[in-house]
């Protein structure tokens, strides 16, 4: 496949066959051959093809193969004559994370790590089929797919002040309840506040480095500060979601005429009942996600105050941000010199907006929005800011995380969990997780240098580094 | 990655589910007997088996049942696609159930493929 070099780690995909529009890399050179032999080009190629799409089908530096989408894919469509796709999506809708900061120094607080983690463990549901500390009636499940986090900070998990630093403050509005399955609200009755499995974790962090003091001044960070990362997202029920409206969509793509190079590229158009219906359906899922990180985030607080002795004022408890990486959202951006609505999907891709949009955060509309990039648990993470050029490259998007370096089987033969939790130890991490199993299947080795994308990202003009932390205890599902 | 061969498509429906069984390593302690009746109606076959198989994902994950038999009644192509109706026999989950948490099967490459005289399928299940 022939790459172009647009340069700033831009690397173009030239229109052939049934594309629409070109594709468009970002990526270090050194990167391109793995993006290629795991098929990542092929996937931009396939989504290129898909109605009203816009400018270009884009592939993050952290991209690597997923069902129809690359993960790492960023796709926007037009409102009038573009499409919605759960594929573009994902099946863990709204999966995000969440960056908590305190007002800890880490090496102060170190002795006390395992007693917060042993608190966080016990608190906080991880692994597979556990359930949380709450059974929401069929009201209540309603309630949180209309209201997400608002809901729970009115119930006390959490505060109301924090509902700013959540994007859409915490609540989608064109979430639809009546667009949600009995199916999925039942699946996500028992599970709100618990954790998951697979490559969602909690990790206490220590903030290493800082490389932008206004933003991260702005943000609350501050070297050798203790903060907390939460990866989650709308776990059964989100997943749920996408299978029943993926099912939808492959009829739909029949009866409206659109042919999928790939099934897991199912969509509708955006102004079908069909697109209409997956739309509402996803945002509440997304308003779950966002309720399922609230509940996470209150019971680590309440943890870290039973731990340090201190009350979440004196503790310096607060959200830095919180975002998904796995969503469809409905924004404006300028295309031919005229603002436009478009459905931009970002498939394992995190939205980044610059300083001055309104979309920021008062507290932070100076400096731009923070973008919180987890690297994996043996090597650190960022939170970057986003930049105005990405609204013109990207449609203000950015990477999601390291990526994966190879599969799960493949991590499982080269890696063992218990042995693997020794060598974190030995590097000052501490490890609780439910399954060693899971454990190995997230082995650092599994995963790309997260420095190195996160500088592609800097290098391409898409975000610009603030800080830097580094991992000192970990809950994995 | 689950591979599953059969002469013909019932049996290779049967087999599949068998195959997307192992992948949730279930350890569930035994509660009443239970059997699901099943009516499914796809676009095409591929489509069909892909939903046959995500049913399976839903009714172990939310602890409906735990699968000890499948039984494919009817399977064939109609004027509106293709449709299916089978039986899953198993028991209830007691508490303590445990298993490997799987999101979907995938439909990104599902496909059934005829291959000396066999029918053959390979799915992904997103763990």
């Amino acid at each position: 496949m022939k790459f172009q070099d647009m340069g700033g780690c831009r690397w173009e995909l030239p229109r052939e066959g049934e594309m629409r529009v070109p594709g468009l890399l970002f990526a270090d050179k050194s990167m391109l051959p793995k993006m290629e032999s795991e098929k990542v080009a092929e996937q931009v190629r396939n989504v290129a093809c898909l109605p009203g799409i816009a400018r270009f089908s884009y592939a993050m530096p952290d991209a690597h193969w997923g069902y129809g989408f690359p993960i790492g894919g960023v796709a926007a469509f037009r409102q009038e004559d573009g499409i919605i796709s759960p594929g573009g999506v994902g099946y863990d809708i709204a999966c995000g994370v969440r960056l908590i900061r305190t007002a800890l120094e880490y090496a102060a607080f170190k002795e006390k790590i395992p007693a917060l983690l042993n608190i966080i463990y016990s608190a906080v549901p991880a692994g597979v089929g556990e359930s949380g500390p709450l059974r929401l009636d069929k009201k209540s499940i309603r309630a949180v797919f209309e209201h997400g986090a608002r809901w729970a900070a009115g119930r006390g998990f959490g505060s109301s002040s924090e509902l700013d630093f959540i994007e859409d403050a915490g609540c989608c509005r064109e979430a639809d309840p009546d667009c949600v399955s009995e199916r999925a609200a039942e699946r996500g009755r028992t599970q709100l506040g618990t954790l998951g499995s697979g490559n969602h974790f909690i990790e206490l962090q220590e903030t290493e480095e800082i490389y932008d003091e206004a933003a991260a001044s702005a943000y609350g960070l501050f070297k050798g500060q203790l903060v907390v990362l939460i990866h989650t997202g709308s776990r059964g029920c989100g997943y749920q979601i996408c299978e029943d409206y993926l099912r939808l969509m492959l009829s739909a793509s029949q009866k409206y005429g659109i042919r999928l190079p790939d099934r897991q590229l199912a969509c509708a158009p955006l102004a079908s009942e069909e697109g209409r219906r997956y739309a509402g359906a996803m945002f509440a899922a997304a308003n779950y996600a966002k309720a399922n990180r609230q509940c996470i985030a209150a019971a680590i607080e309440k943890a870290v105050c039973a731990v340090s002795g201190m009350g979440p004022a004196q503790a310096g408890l607060g959200t830095v941000y919180d975002i998904a990486h796995n969503m469809a959202k409905f924004e404006l951006h300028e295309l031919d010199g005229k603002k436009k609505r478009f459905c931009v999907h970002r498939k394992g891709a995190t939205r980044a907006f610059p300083p001055g949009h309104e979309e920021v955060p008062q507290r932070y509309r100076a400096v731009g929005q923070p973008v919180l990039v987890p690297g994996s648990m043996g090597s650190c993470s960022y939170v970057l800011a986003g930049m105005e050029q990405a609204m013109q490259l990207s449609f203000g998007s950015v990477c999601h995380g390291a990526g994966r370096l190879m599969s799960r089987s493949q991590a499982l033969k080269q890696v063992k969990g218990g042995q693997l939790r020794e060598e974190l130890a030995e590097y000052g991490v501490e490890v609780r997780a439910a399954s060693l199993r899971g454990l190995a299947e997230e082995a650092p080795c599994a995963y790309k240098d997260v420095s190195m994308v996160a500088g592609v990202c800097e290098s391409a003009g898409l975000a610009r580094k603030v800080a830097k932390m580094r991992p000192r205890g970990v809950i994995k599902g | 990655m689950v591979s599953a061969g059969a002469a013909r498509h019932k049996a290779l429906f049967r087999r599949a589910a068998s195959g997307l069984l192992k992948v949730f390593r279930l350890r569930a302690p035994k509660g009443r007997d239970k059997k699901i009746r099943l009516r499914l109606q796809m676009p095409d076959l591929d489509a069909l088996l892909g939903a046959w198989l995500n049913e399976v994902v839903y009714l172990v994950s939310s602890g409906k049942i735990v699968p000890q038999k499948f039984v494919i009644e009817e399977i064939g192509l109609n004027k509106n696609g293709a449709r299916l109706c089978a039986s899953i026999t198993g028991f209830k989950p007691g508490r303590g159930l445990k298993m490997r948490e799987i999101k979907a099967v995938a439909l990104h490459g599902l496909q059934i493929k005829k291959r000396g005289g066999r029918l053959q399928v390979s799915f992904i299940t997103d763990i």
